[in-house]
């Protein structure tokens, strides 16, 4: 089953993704901040990122520039109250493959990452 | 005997697109046509169509070379969608709830033959979502003017209604009149048919949801590309639900939806929250 990095500074917000994901069988590992989530996917092996961008210690734009350093190919999607253009833009300068704006209803977050999954 | 300039004719006038396997269609379907036109030739077929001076013959002639073929709740999955997922998360998104019902629901059902696709669509929601069905407006559209005049009356025959309809649902919204069902006053009430052709009329607008089954499968890759990009213009500010065939897809065709699932059922939401950006 496909493993998932979720990061977001805040517990409830993980936590949701968490049970969502896992409720679909995924495995999930949670990060809370850029810098954790940065040093959880150097030790870690996924098949997804799902990053937050505004975040203390390290933001989400930081972190996803800094993966892309080093992995290429893992997909990354955000997923953020965030939903300026220019916002739209920089992360998919930094390397990111999608744009999620919160709140996320769960059963089409599911199917957003089965699709990209399966992409 | 020649086809080329007269399939071309048909595909600028109707966007139908007749493949080499298709062909045979002309011949088994044109036939009586042109002996009534006393037509020798395809190429006068085409001649009479491209004069556009008699509305009669070219309807007869898209009547033709059409399938028709449907019934009620085929692929029953996408009915279940409907009713268990696409109308739930719509009402929720709007804030919809029996005390309070803010905005109507508006569907459009493409290709819809003889009518039994938007009837079906409002029979869930009478059944499903019985508050929701007087704000429910479902426009019905196909090219064809013979299949709109006979989907008007409502009025099925036995293996017309026995495939497909369950018994307590023919029961409920059928009545049996000699040999045929004539279907219940309410229900054709919310369904509004129109003619329409997909490549030169306008397209409607404000839709939540747009059901465009087995019809993209007439069309040419570029003609389904123009096509899927105007009904998302026709959805409600390029947001909601576009519901494809079974065995037909977006791939290839646009960017940025999200395919959703809900049992066996497969369809398109389109929504600003989520954004696709595509690698170099």
């Amino acid at each position: 089953m496909p493993h998932i990095l979720a990061v977001d500074d805040s517990q409830t917000m993980r936590d949701a993704v968490k049970e969502t994901l896992e409720s679909a069988g995924y495995q999930v590992t949670v990060a809370e901040n850029g810098l954790d989530g940065l040093e959880k996917f150097k030790q870690g092996k996924f098949d997804l990122i799902i990053a937050d961008i505004n975040m203390p210690v390290m933001d989400g734009i930081t972190m996803i520039k800094e993966i892309r350093k080093i992995n290429t190919e893992v997909p990354i999607i955000t997923l953020t109250t965030e939903s300026e253009e220019s916002k739209k833009q920089e992360g998919r300068n930094a390397g990111a493959d999608g744009w999620i704006v919160k709140p996320f209803r769960p059963a089409q977050f599911l199917d957003i990452i089965k699709q990209i999954l399966e992409e | 005997m020649e086809h080329k300039q007269l399939i071309q004719v048909i595909q600028n006038m109707t966007g139908v697109f007749l493949t080499d396997d298709k062909i045979y269609l002309l011949d088994s379907r044109l036939n009586q046509l042109m002996k009534e036109y006393n037509l020798k030739t395809y190429d006068e077929v085409a001649l009479k169509l491209l004069q556009k001076d008699d509305s009669e013959f070219y309807h007869k002639l898209v009547d033709k070379i059409t399938t028709h073929e449907t019934r009620f709740f085929r692929d029953e999955s996408i009915f279940d969608a409907l009713a268990k997922q696409i109308i739930p998360e719509w009402l929720e998104k709007n804030q919809i709830s029996k005390s309070n019902i803010t905005k109507k629901l508006n569907l459009w059902s493409i290709g819809c033959s003889y009518g039994q696709e938007p009837y079906s669509i409002a029979i869930t929601i009478k059944e499903n979502h019985p508050y929701l069905f007087p704000h429910t407006k479902i426009l019905a559209t196909d090219i064809s003017k013979d299949v709109i005049e006979r989907a008007k009356k409502g009025i099925y025959t036995d293996f017309e209604v026995n495939r497909g309809v369950p018994d307590y649902i023919k029961n409920k919204y059928f009545t049996k009149i000699d040999n045929e069902y004539k279907l219940d006053e309410e229900i054709k009430s919310i369904v509004e048919f129109k003619i329409h052709n997909l490549i030169h009329d306008p397209y409607p607008y404000g839709f939540d949801i747009i059901l465009c089954r087995n019809v993209l499968i007439y069309f040419d890759l570029n003609t389904k590309k123009e096509v899927v990009r105007k009904l998302i213009r026709s959805l409600n500010n390029n947001e909601g639900i576009l519901i494809l065939g079974s065995s037909e897809n977006l791939i290839n065709l646009v960017d940025n939806y999200v395919m959703r699932e809900y049992g066996l059922a497969r369809y398109y939401e389109f929504t600003p929250s989520v954004t696709f950006f595509k690698r170099n």
